[in-house]
């Protein structure tokens, strides 16, 4: 007897609307053995993990980002579609579908389920929150629903593990071919057109008929033809033939198809659920009450903001400077396994340097994306884009711009990695391209040092210091320069229409703290990894930059000064000097490109502040009493000081940023254009402020 | 004749969008029609009236009745106040009429998250800065800028 052998492992999707415990339900399948990694070519994040049922039979799940519909609206749910329609290369079409539903909000999310019914895609419908639903009086006759849908359908409470080892043993049940047929019917001419059509894309794309429907219904649905060079000539011709016909016949194609679903959606809902609601105000709406107040509203909106930033400084900084000095320890030893030496000296400064000082960043991108995460969880970040938007709209963006924005003030990093929500594509461009202008972490080295040694301590009032009143201007000017910039990309370079406004207000919930977790974590491995792979790399190269060609000399700081970079330094001098800037702060902005707060370091290797324990002089009094043997006068005066200053609000300094930035847009286009424009900017606006300031200062 | 008494649909003039009070006595008419969509209180638009059919539009799609049938089917007119959402009051209920013709690709998303003819709509709250909006239907909160919302229609019944 020949034994079957069942070679490659099945794959099961889970899909379902934002919000409804999607995320959940697949950490609770796969808990912490999941990868990520992108679909070819776009930055949507594929999640994948394994789970092993009671057979013996090893599965892979794949986690499809959040979707309203399968006729996309933004990169995500083209990918979800695109999956489910077996389109996309290295990702199987799946065996089964797990169709994740709120059931709280049952029939909005029926249209989705509805969609994928149409593809004869085997389906689980897993009803979510059903613990929710018993607390608002939602009575759901589960047979009822299940017998209307032809679907088994299993409850669950994802964040409390209820109904994950009956939905497992489903699973085992159900990967077989659909029963389910789709339900839900337009009038008969309109039927019979969409038939047609669907023939002709089978026939053109060679995609199965039910996918073919799916796109025959796209089509006729919406004004644009093409759908992207999906349409081919006698595609098109049909297409424009059926759309002639019903306009004749006065049948409004661009709703029928959504209208005849919801139909039949509020026909299974009438038969299956019963909602015992009471006028009386539920719990969201008693906290929307204050949260979305129009005076209070915003004082907890800021309240909130600056408590996470608050206790991202200073939570943050025990980890940091333990793996700063964990950091310190494994250099220390690798100073004494290998011998003293160039070799030794890359390590210890070129890679431990580098790459060491970019992970002491790791608690603090922990730390804010476990906030953002509570913020997005709890159903707050939406209420956030709700209150900012009119500010947003102003420059052009859309209220979800604002969260990267401020995240940014940590880390620019983080902050381009949360536009993901963002749905338009050049409005998240947009986004991406201002976010590193605002104040990050990095940059608070280089302004307490430059404040500290030129900024005296003068009070306003009593209570306003001079030194503070200045950090407190360098951060507006970033969210300024933000601002106008985001505006003037909107009105030129990225040109789109004022983005579409759409959002969800979901209820408010208890975030679940395994959640939070993984996310993060898989935020930091992200990071982590690209510090091993680009920012490894760089340094490397920017340490054989500082070091040679003089590389016996034993004077730190005289083999910085004749090293590539330092005569790099020196020679772009000329282009600095109207800048106030000499070929010192030259050196120093060109090794702080990799990072901004290089720049303080750099400094003290050059005015040798380290290596001369005996000098008592720290490096704010070196630079300060600094001659410069051209003039006579001081290389450094306040007036450098501030220029410096907002030479670093505005300038690109620093690698991490250009790294995730190429990730983010799958190329080198994006990054170099903001790397110059951002130089650029910071150039000019120096140039402007120093040229002013000479006739004051 | 006064709105609120009930007249035949063979009545009803073209264009005018009335309520179904009564369907015919016979149970086999009535069993069919309540199959196509002619059930008590539900609202049906006329198309046109003729002299030996009438046609209607009834959840979306066109029905023909002979004018027979059509004169034992009792319907009152509806008087509908067709207005903006955006022009609703706080916390009134209206029903959603239609979508302007706007860009397709927004029409579609705005119904796809169920805003579609005859769903129950309300305001409940604007923006602490009075833009963006949030209306409750189908059981949950959306979020909408003035300037979509003023492209639904709603009717005020």
């Amino acid at each position: 007897m020949e034994v079957k052998s069942i070679s490659k492992s099945k794959v099961v999707a889970i899909i379902g609307n934002p919000n409804s415990g999607k995320s959940t339900l697949f950490n609770s399948l796969t808990g912490l053995k999941q990868k990520v990694a992108n679909y070819p070519g776009v930055t949507v994040e594929k999640k994948i993990g394994n789970i092993y049922l009671e057979n013996g039979n090893e599965i892979t799940l794949i986690d499809l980002p959040g979707s309203y519909s399968l006729f996309p609206n933004s990169p995500d749910e083209e990918i979800s579609a695109k999956v489910l329609f077996g389109l996309i290369d290295g990702t199987p079409k799946p065996d089964l579908v797990l169709c994740v539903i709120d059931a709280t909000n049952i029939e909005r999310n029926l249209y989705l389920l509805s969609q994928i019914i149409d593809l004869r895609i085997p389906v689980i419908l897993v009803l979510n929150m059903i613990d929710i639903a018993k607390q608002e009086n939602i009575t759901i006759n589960k047979n009822k629903l299940s017998s209307l849908l032809d679907l088994p359908i299993i409850e669950t409470i994802a964040n409390k593990n209820f109904g994950i080892d009956t939905l497992k043993n489903e699973i085992t049940k159900s990967i077989q071919p659909s029963k389910s047929i789709r339900k839900w019917f337009a009038e008969p001419e309109v039927e019979h057109n969409t038939q047609l059509l669907a023939k002709e894309i089978s026939i053109n794309k060679n995609y199965s008929l039910d996918v073919a429907h799916h796109y025959a219904i796209q089509l006729l649905s919406t004004s644009t033809i093409n759908l992207n060079g999906f349409s081919t000539p006698e595609i098109n011709n049909l297409t424009v033939k059926i759309k002639e016909k019903m306009n004749f016949l006065d049948i409004d194609l661009s709703s029928i198809f959504i209208e005849s679903r919801y139909q039949w959606i509020k026909y299974i809902c009438n038969e299956s659920i019963i909602f015992h609601r009471d006028d009386e105000l539920t719990f969201s709406d008693k906290i929307d009450k204050i949260l979305t107040h129009k005076f209070w509203g915003f004082v907890i909106f800021l309240f909130l903001l600056s408590f996470i930033f608050q206790s991202i400084f200073t939570w943050a900084i025990a980890p940091m400077e333990l793996i700063g000095s964990g950091v310190n320890f494994l250099g220390s030893i690798v100073q004494q396994i290998i011998p003293q030496g160039q070799l030794q000296d890359l390590i210890v400064n070129g890679i431990f340097g580098g790459v060491g000082s970019v992970i002491t960043f790791v608690p603090q991108i922990f730390l804010l994306f476990i906030f953002i995460g509570i913020l997005e969880d709890s159903g707050y970040m939406s209420r956030a884009a709700f209150i900012m938007d009119k500010l947003m709209s102003k420059v052009g963006l859309h209220g979800k711009s604002f969260i990267p924005l401020l995240s940014s003030f940590a880390c620019a990093i983080p902050g381009i990695m949360s536009t993901r929500t963002i749905e338009n594509k050049k409005d998240r461009l947009v986004t991406m391209l201002v976010v590193p202008l605002m104040s990050c972490s990095a940059r608070i080295p280089v302004y307490t040092l430059l404040i500290a040694a030129f900024i005296p301590q003068y009070y306003f009032l009593g209570i306003f210091s001079l030194p503070g009143l200045v950090m407190i201007s360098m951060y507006l000017l970033g969210l300024v320069a933000a601002l106008i910039m985001a505006l003037i990309f909107k009105k030129t370079l990225l040109k789109s229409e004022k983005p579409i406004f759409i959002m969800e207000l979901p209820p408010y919930r208890i975030p679940s703290l395994k959640n939070l977790f993984i996310h993060a974590w898989e935020r930091v491995l992200l990071f982590i990894k690209r510090a091993g792979t680009i920012i490894l790399g760089v340094s490397i190269i920017l340490w054989f930059l500082a070091t040679y060609p003089n590389v016996d000399e034993k004077d730190y700081s005289k083999r910085l000064q004749t090293s590539f970079i330092g005569i790099a330094g020196q020679t772009i001098e000329p282009v600095i000097e109207p800048l106030g800037f000499n070929w010192k702060i030259g050196i120093g902005i060109l090794t702080s490109l990799l990072q901004r707060e290089v720049f303080v370091s750099t400094m003290g290797i050059i005015y040798n502040v380290e290596d001369h324990g005996i000098s008592s002089e720290t490096l704010q009094q070196k630079i300060k009493s600094d001659i410069n043997p051209k003039t006579g006068k001081k290389s450094f005066t306040t007036l450098t000081a501030i220029c410096l200053m907002i030479y670093y609000v505005l300038a690109m300094q620093c690698f991490s940023t250009i790294a995730i930035m190429r990730r983010e847009t799958n190329g080198w286009k994006w990054p170099a254009f903001q790397f110059f424009y951002m130089s650029a900017l910071a150039y000019f606006i120096t140039f402007i402020t120093y040229r002013i300031g000479i006739n004051f200062l | 004749m006064k709105d609120d008494e009930a007249i035949m649909l063979s009545q009803v003039a073209s264009g005018t969008r009335v309520r179904i009070e009564s369907l015919p006595s016979n149970q086999n008419d009535c069993h069919r029609l309540r199959e196509l969509g002619f059930c008590e209180e539900a609202e049906i638009r006329c198309l046109s009236n003729g002299d030996h059919n009438i046609v209607c539009e009834v959840c979306n799609t066109r029905i023909v009745l002979n004018t027979e049938i059509a004169k034992q089917i009792h319907v009152k007119p509806l008087n509908l106040e067709i207005i903006e959402l955006i022009n609703l009051p706080l916390f009134k209920k209206a029903k959603i009429f239609g979508i302007k013709n706007i860009d397709s690709n927004l029409k579609l998303r705005l119904m796809e998250m169920g805003i579609t003819k005859g769903t129950d709509v309300e305001i409940l709250r604007f923006a602490p800065m009075g833009d963006p909006i949030e209306i409750t239907l189908r059981g949950y909160r959306l979020s909408l800028r003035k300037s979509e919302a003023e492209s639904i229609m709603v009717s005020k019944s």
